[in-house]
């Protein structure tokens, strides 16, 4: 339900229903998915490169998906599941670190922006507007957040569930008038202390307080849009026991805030580049994702069963995705989605971007080309730039000014999406 | 961030435990071309504010409302650069931080309405006085100066809005709670004769207390701002001595040191000890053990050697039992370590050991670059890309060392790991869990080794007593340190450099005086536009 629906939806029934729990679940009639060729929802998995050798789906054709062991946990998925691999991040993610992953330039790029960022904006630009741009969620407490950009500087997910909860529910539903008059009263005050505290500094660091003042403008007009359709926000998560939970935890989280109409493009972080602890019974004994998966096994069994656990991951996504109505209508939330799992680098084990991978699922507003076997397509080299502004496309954002590597190609790649 | 930080604290990180060595890193992590720079601040910078961070807003709350539970979570997130949670460019409010805020703010209100109210005002009438005191009596805590008058104003109508002394106080406690006067700290300055702006009173009084106990001003130091008694230099000296004896110091300092070792994240390490010995106590002792040590020497105004050479440690029984060291007691006090038993100093701190190690085994190249980066300030040139780092699976080989001499066969990896590996492996008497061993299945450890390139030449080792004991004669070792508390201090790195140099070459070298140096330097007390 768009904004200005909504706002008539709400004058039409009154504010009452909007408390409703189940309000936004309830849903009419959805239109054809397909004929619609495009995702209303984008939902980003991030993580860490892997071992090509143990990862590649090897024997899979452009219509048939053979599985590896790692792969093999998305089975289920196949008829709404393409493979990617060997794509080039043409030199800007060959190491950990690296931040090419999400933004298609290297450590001397210099208009940095991550995909997920990038259609965000186009999205608001474009008159979709939510009470939340976008959602950055997981990853680990630790230095180098360096996966999402924005104006060439690297944003920082949430890393608490709980946090995550309370940023994208804490102004949902069941707010007093009372309330609501005590939130702005308090936000026109505080934006008056910032403008005499902003007018004593020079420009640079007046950017601190501009970031602060654009913070609050954010929430202003959360509240002045009602704070978000009321629906079923469930409760609110424990602080997880340890990094990846968390960032499991947040997938729920994310696929909520879809539900509700909240945000339309929502990533999460599983892990870090080089500080994640792993204790989970499914992977096997205790140790750090890159020290001691990537680095250090041979054979890589922890990290097999680490990428298996991930899979699993993603497909509860579906699951969740699939087992709610899109508030936009169009069937299921899986329907309007696309999922898509990107990485940080190809090669992990060798530190390099010559073979950058991705899954893309989700029925994607029927953008995917899809087979009932699975698709697996082989980059051949191309830019795995490509690939993410595939992403942007299947959201129906074409116009890629502003995005990447100028240098390279931008085209989506048609193999992936229509 | 300049590129000289950026690259040693991408490093960080980056480096591989197990391979032949080093990830290429982002030379630039923390901004690049981007719209948050790090002022020029030497030897000082501009006027600035400076966001709290996480732990120090949940510091300022319990101070202000007497008690450590208030309800507080992840409401701010801290950038964590070059180890420390500290950076003043990087530490901002936005996206969603407001809201979190906001939501944090309320839940705060509510709860101490429900449960402080008393304790925070003597009087719960609704008339101008009675509103305007609680205003400002609560206000000065929580802005740690006087609240300017067009803010009480502001507050008093907000408290207006509302029909009874509760209401009032919530809105209002909500609305501070939101306010950049408690977010952030302010570092403005009265404009001077000299051109320079000299920070007020409360500010200096922030700057100490947050640099010293990570907290508010305490009463006393407020009220040395209040009567214009942090005017001098020793004014500054006899405030910071005070502090310096606080348990909240002892804190604040522990935390530094767990951030400059890099040890902070012991508790959640995954480790694999086959014997089951490294419980979550022992993880929790060893961490204190450290933050003891460190105070210890910092209050005894000892040199900064000590921390290196100390022929002593804080255990308790549990801890002084892992260690096989005996002499200790119920609760954590001082002992000897009898002889060819614990390493001496800092680096024979079992949360150095362990946590520097791989899951299951020790680690020289970890230990290696611990000594590299967080005590000689030295930058590690990565690996480029397209390099496998992982060893080769061990064949035939028993010991730790012999997996990581592949590195000197190699001439690729060598010319970096000469001057990582050997260093570790003068750590190899303790495994992965800061137990001493003298064999590794079966062979004798040698431990054996060079820290090479110094200013003095290649340094010859042979165990950790050796090494610690180069390194506690070493200036470098001291410059480093000062880097580290003067970036924790001031939020900028290379601030008043000079400065702090000089001061401490003319001190006696204690770990109180690289502390004193950084409260004197220009930086602490003045700015520029």
């Amino acid at each position: 339900m768009s904004r200005s629906s909504r706002r008539e939806f709400v004058q039409r029934v009154g504010l009452a229903a909007l408390f409703s729990p189940f309000m936004s679940l309830v849903k009419t009639a959805p239109a054809s998915a397909a004929a619609l060729g495009k995702a209303k929802y984008l939902l980003v998995f991030y993580t860490n490169g892997t071992d090509p050798a143990a990862w590649t789906p090897a024997g899979s054709t452009a219509d048939r998906l053979v599985f590896s062991a790692m792969t093999e946990p998305l089975a289920p998925l196949r008829p709404n599941l393409v493979l990617v691999e060997k794509l080039s991040s043409m030199g800007t993610a060959d190491n950990h670190a690296a931040p090419g992953g999400l933004t298609g330039q290297g450590y001397s790029g210099q208009t940095r922006i991550s995909i997920d960022q990038f259609i965000a904006d186009r999205l608001r630009s474009a008159g979709v507007v939510t009470p939340i741009p976008s959602l950055i969620l997981g990853s680990v407490r630790t230095e180098q957040q360096n996966s999402f950009y924005r104006d060439n500087q690297p944003l920082s997910p949430i890393f608490s569930p709980v946090a995550a909860y309370d940023a994208i529910f804490g102004a949902v539903g069941g707010v007093s008038p009372n309330l609501l008059r005590r939130r702005k009263s308090s936000l026109d005050l505080v934006r008056g202390e910032l403008g005499q505290l902003s007018g004593q500094l020079g420009s640079q660091e007046r950017r601190k307080m501009e970031l602060h003042v654009e913070s609050i403008r954010a929430v202003e007009k959360r509240l002045a849009s009602g704070g978000g359709a009321a629906c079923a926000a469930g409760t609110r998560p424990p602080e997880a026991s340890q990094d990846l939970l968390a960032s499991a935890a947040h997938v729920d989280l994310a696929v909520t805030a879809f539900a509700c109409d909240i945000t339309r493009v929502a990533s999460i972080q599983f892990g870090h580049h080089q500080n994640t602890q792993v204790s989970l019974a499914e992977v096997g004994n205790p140790g750090n994702w890159h020290n001691d998966f990537i680095h250090g096994d041979n054979p890589r069994t922890r990290l097999t069963n680490l990428e298996r656990w991930l899979a699993l991951q993603f497909v509860a996504a579906a699951n969740k995705l699939k087992s709610l109505p899109a508030p936009t209508g169009g069937g299921t939330l899986f329907d309007q989605t696309l999922m898509v799992w990107a990485r940080d680098m190809g090669d992990a084990v060798a530190h390099n971007g010559n073979d950058m991978r991705f899954v893309f699922s989700g029925g994607a507003g029927g953008f995917l080309v899809t087979s009932p076997n699975g698709r697996y397509v082989d980059g051949g080299g191309q830019a795995h730039q490509r690939a993410l502004t595939t992403c942007a496309a299947a959201m129906g954002v074409t116009d890629f000014a502003g995005f990447g590597d100028v240098n390279v190609s931008r085209t989506p790649l048609d193999v992936i999406g229509k | 961030m300049t590129h000289h930080t950026a690259v040693s604290f991408s490093l960080v990180a980056a480096l591989l435990a197990g391979g032949c060595g080093i990830d290429t890193a982002d030379p630039d992590a923390a901004g690049g071309g981007g719209q948050l720079e790090p002022p020029a601040c030497s030897p000082r910078g501009p006027r600035m504010t400076r966001r709290l961070s996480n732990l120090q807003l949940h510091n300022t709350l319990a101070a202000v409302f007497q008690d450590p539970g208030v309800p507080t979570g992840d409401v701010l997130n801290d950038p964590v650069i070059l180890g420390f949670k500290s950076d003043a460019t990087q530490s901002v409010v936005r996206d969603l931080d407001a809201q979190l805020i906001m939501n944090n703010a309320e839940t705060v209100a509510d709860w101490a309405v429900n449960q402080k109210l008393g304790q925070l005002t003597s009087c719960q009438g609704m008339d101008a006085t009675c509103v305007r005191q609680f205003i400002q009596t609560l206000g000065k805590k929580l802005y740690r100066e006087p609240v300017p008058s067009s803010s009480v104003d502001a507050y008093a109508e907000l408290f207006g809005q509302e029909t009874s002394f509760a209401d009032g106080a919530r809105a209002v406690i909500s609305a501070m709670l939101q306010s950049s006067y408690v977010l952030y700290r302010r570092e403005f300055g009265v404009r001077g004769s000299d051109g320079l702006y000299h920070l007020t009173p409360y500010e200096l009084a922030s700057s100490l207390s947050y640099m010293l106990t990570n907290g508010p001003p305490d009463d006393p130091l407020m009220s040395a701002a209040d009567q214009g008694r942090l005017a001098t230099t020793a004014d500054l000296d006899r405030e910071a001595a005070r502090l310096l004896s606080t348990q909240a110091s002892e804190t604040a300092f522990g935390t530094f040191a767990r951030n400059w070792l890099v040890i902070d994240d012991l508790a959640s390490r995954a480790k694999m000890d086959p014997t089951n010995q490294l419980s979550d106590a022992i993880r929790t002792a060893m961490l204190r053990e450290t933050t003891l040590m460190f105070m210890n020497v910092l209050r005894s105004d000892a040199k900064v050697s000590e921390l290196f050479t100390a022929s002593y440690t804080f255990v308790d029984q549990t801890l002084a039992g892992y260690y096989q060291i005996g002499g200790a007691g119920g609760s954590f006090g001082r002992v000897q370590l009898p002889p060819n038993t614990r390493a001496h100093g800092i680096l024979g701190d079992g949360s150095v050991l362990t946590r520097h190690a791989l899951a299951d085994r020790s680690s020289p190249v970890q230990r290696g670059k611990l000594v590299r980066e967080r005590l000689l300030c030295e930058e590690l040139t990565p690996p480029p890309p397209n390099v496998d780092t992982n060893l080769p699976p061990p064949m035939g080989t028993v010991t730790t060392r012999e997996r990581y001499e592949v590195h000197s066969q190699n001439p690729f990896c060598k010319g970096c790991h000469s001057r990582i590996d050997p260093i570790g492996f003068s750590f190899e008497h303790f495994d992965g869990f800061g137990r001493k061993r003298d064999q590794e299945n079966g062979v004798a450890i040698d431990a054996t080794g060079v820290l090479a390139g110094t200013d003095d030449g290649d340094i010859a080792l042979d165990g950790l007593d050796s090494l610690s004991s180069y390194l506690s004669t070493s200036p470098q070792v001291t410059q480093c340190l000062a880097r580290y508390v003067s970036y924790n201090a001031y939020g900028l790195d290379h601030c008043s450099e000079a400065s702090i140099t000089a001061e401490l070459a003319a001190s006696n070298g204690s770990l109180k005086s690289i502390v004193m140096a950084v409260i004197h330097a220009p930086q602490f007390t003045t700015r520029t536009e």
